[in-house]
């Protein structure tokens, strides 16, 4: 199997998912969340038990991305997307209609966003910084050509889904590719993931270029990859069958979260392999010192 | 490398003091004389007297997995010279300061409307919820000079309070609550008796300074030597001054349980509020991704945990069950610092935690695909095994540690959300390197001992050719 050879190919497809998102990021942005947005609240009281799930089943039909928390046996609270004065006034009929509803210890409100987008940017700083950071680290054990193809292969991981989720959400204008707080997680965990991929396929070349053997540079990297396929399949294969199963099952609140990890798993796997280990072939014919 | 008798006393002591901490609720319904099911009374303390070590142990659950108490607070009376917004917005810093240093980390203090403020604490009921809110604190500090309490001073301060030592009388020293940028609980290195720890802006600095410059001449004992902390109009500390606090901060002894230590922090920090807040509302909510959402989370969890054991067992065979056990050590472990350290659990933390144990499978898998290299390669059981862990050391240490550079990035510059992330996950990896490199190879090492585990088949691995 020759990966290194056909690395062009894998750069192309690569870049086939990361340009649209890019633009798609930089025309439209994204669709954001309740946590960002801000949105409405309604504090529900009723005059006899009513079970959050239930009320959650009646809000679903409206889809205004709803989150029904039970307030005390007699209450919820609703949180919704920010709603117009029409859609608000149909879902308190439809409500007042099929609950038990007491009007005058219910209430509602719009509430502001509980993060701010600074936390977006902050956290873009903060991807910078450890990016330096495990630059560093990686030029000490390996050298820095190995750290800064490390770290490209992290930047593609969070631009593949960052770019995918503008298009879903704003292109497709899907609910599930809102951008949330379980969002930003996914993407920490995705740029945790990434490194850990790509270092234990190079932690391979490292090894197998210290053992004196007549294969060329590229030669090396292409076995190394190779060597290592059997445990990047079956480290990834396990995780997305997991993701897979867990999207497939999870309510509609988390399903964005589950496919934001299928995603970046894919992508840190895809990455690992054929982007960083063949940049390092490319880098080393440009500059064969 | 043998068999470590030392190591294995090691992961023996790590295990039964994890599996202890993890079944605490246990040990504590028992040494409490309650049930063994049901809802439990009280929270789980594990306390040792005389070290001074007390400790809450359970886990701690953030608003979205398990709810708590939502609050609407209302802002009155607010000071002259301030807005209506700035003094909420003002109000909102000094609340979430005050929350944070209850230890309820990832709750949510937002701004609504013109003077409105929503407060929701985790796993919080409505008493508890109160008792961190509910006091709409002004703090001041007062020295006790020679004389009788005037009208003035009994109508501003409690009676009692301001007339506690005869012939002396409370007069302000021009330092409140403003002036404190943090306080916390602390503990005195050479007693190990709890105390708080304060710091001052530089204009309470210089106050605080001088105060204690010239409160230290009198002698212990003497009213004139104390420190008076009033809380609105209650006298909540009175204490020794041993020596002047110059320089910013200073430490406040005498007599704390690690409660009250902890209870007077939280005053402290409460500073000054630019108005009075009052409780609007106070409900106790469920979990905010919903109770179906979460139990879903936790089957899944389960299902992800029961397919990795099954594939580990299938692909690996014997040194599969080898790995199951190191990963049920390993989240064993992991739980019980959860649950010491009292760090909170949402959504994110638990994905910190998942991708961890993904990361704890993977360094089992990256061990044993390089033992079955040696074994192919001809080489014996025992030599492989050390030959596996010793030649996968180096992706295992390199690939975690940039996770713990990333975490460390995360947890000192990022928000309270990404902070849950980045605590869990780094828990997970040290703990997932200390499983991999101890435990995993010393159980492969008495594995390689026994001779009914020597046939290659057991690992998935043919007989290599004779050369």
């Amino acid at each position: 199997m020759d990966i290194v050879g056909r690395r062009n190919w894998y750069f192309l497809l690569s870049l086939a998912i990361i340009l649209p998102g890019i633009i798609s990021m930089a025309v439209f942005g994204f669709r954001l969340g309740i946590d960002f947005a801000g949105g409405d609240q309604y504090n529900l009281a009723f005059t006899q038990p009513v079970q959050a799930s239930v009320v959650q089943k009646e809000m679903d039909t409206f889809n205004v991305e709803a989150t029904v928390q039970q307030a005390g046996p007699n209450g919820v609270l609703v949180t919704t997307k920010p709603l117009s004065s029409t859609q608000e006034t149909t879902i308190r009929a439809d409500l007042a209609q099929k609950f038990p509803l007491d009007p005058s210890r219910s209430s509602y409100a719009q509430v502001g966003p509980t993060i701010a987008r600074e936390l977006v940017v902050g956290a873009g700083g903060l991807i910078a910084i450890a990016s330096i950071l495990i630059v560093i680290y990686l030029s000490i054990r390996f050298n820095y050509k190995f750290a800064i193809c490390a770290i490209l292969a992290l930047l593609h991981d969070v631009f593949v889904l960052t770019g995918i989720y503008s298009i879903l959400g704003k292109v497709f204008n899907l609910p599930l590719g809102e951008i949330n707080t379980l969002f930003v997680t996914a993407v920490l965990t995705v740029i945790g993931f990434s490194v850990h991929d790509t270092i234990v396929i190079f932690d391979r070349i490292r090894e197998n270029l210290r053992q004196a053997s007549r294969l060329t540079f590229e030669q090396n990297v292409n076995l190394s990859i190779i060597q290592s396929l059997a445990r990047s399949v079956n480290t990834s294969m396990t995780v997305v069958f997991v993701l897979v199963a867990l999207f497939l099952i999870s309510p509609q609140n988390i399903k964005g979260f589950t496919l934001a990890l299928l995603i970046g798993i894919v992508s840190g796997t895809y990455s690992s392999i054929f982007n960083a280990s063949p940049l390092l072939v490319v880098w080393r014919r440009l500059d064969p010192r | 490398m043998r068999v470590d008798r030392r190591l294995l006393a090691l992961i023996a002591v790590v295990a039964v003091f994890a599996l202890f901490i993890d079944g605490f609720a246990y040990v504590y319904r028992v040494a409490t004389n309650q049930p063994l099911t049901g809802s439990i009374r009280g929270t789980p303390t594990l306390s040792i007297p005389f070290l001074g070590f007390e400790q809450q142990i359970y886990i701690h659950k953030g608003l979205d997995l398990q709810g708590g108490t939502h609050l609407e607070l209302e802002i009155t009376n607010v000071r002259s010279g301030i807005s209506s917004p700035a003094a909420r917005d003002i109000a909102v810093s000094i609340i979430e300061r005050r929350v944070n240093s209850s230890g309820y980390a990832e709750s949510v203090v937002r701004p609504e409307g013109q003077n409105r403020i929503i407060v929701e604490l985790p796993g919080v009921n409505l008493e508890q919820a109160k008792q961190i809110l509910g006091k709409t604190s002004y703090l001041t500090i007062w020295k006790w000079v020679p004389g009788t309490p005037d009208a003035a001073i009994l109508q501003q301060l409690n009676p009692t309070d301001a007339q506690k030592y005869p012939g002396y009388k409370p007069e302000y020293t021009g330092i409140d609550g403003s002036m404190i940028t943090n306080a916390s609980r602390s503990t005195d290195p050479n007693t190990n008796q709890p105390d708080v720890a304060i710091s001052f802006n530089s204009k309470g600095s210089e106050l605080f300074c001088n105060f204690t410059r010239d409160r230290v001449t009198h002698p212990q004992g003497d009213p004139q030597n104390k420190l008076a902390i009033f809380i609105d109009k209650d006298l909540i500390q009175d204490a020794n001054v041993i020596q002047e606090i110059c320089g910013g901060s200073g430490v406040i002894t005498g007599g704390f349980t690690p409660a009250s230590a902890q209870a007077l922090a939280i005053q402290l920090n409460s500073g000054a509020l630019p108005g009075t807040v009052s409780l609007a509302s106070a409900t106790e909510v469920g979990a905010t991704l919903g109770a179906t959402t979460v139990k879903l989370s936790l089957l899944a969890g389960a299902f992800g945990l029961a397919i990795v054991i099954l594939f580990m067992l299938l692909y690996y065979r014997l040194p599969g069950v080898v790995a199951s056990l190191a990963l049920l050590l390993y989240a064993a472990i992991t739980l019980a610092i959860f649950k010491f350290f009292g760090i909170t659990l949402t959504l994110a933390g638990l994905t910190g935690f998942i991708l961890s144990v993904g990361m704890a499978v993977d360094a089992n898998v990256l061990i044993f695909e390089r033992v079955k290299e040696e074994l192919r390669a001809g080489r014996t059981l025992g030599a492989a095994m050390e030959a596996g862990v010793h030649r996968a050391w180096p992706a295992i240490r390199d690939s975690n540690i940039s996770t713990l550079i990333t975490c460390f990035v995360l947890y000192f510059f990022g928000a309270p959300l990404i902070k849950g992330f980045a605590v869990t996950l780094a828990i997970g990896v040290s703990v997932s390197m200390f499983s991999a490199v101890v435990t995993t190879q010393q159980f492969l090492q008495i594995l390689a001992g026994l001779r009914p585990a020597r046939r290659l088949a057991f690992y998935g691995v043919r007989a290599p050719k004779a050369a």
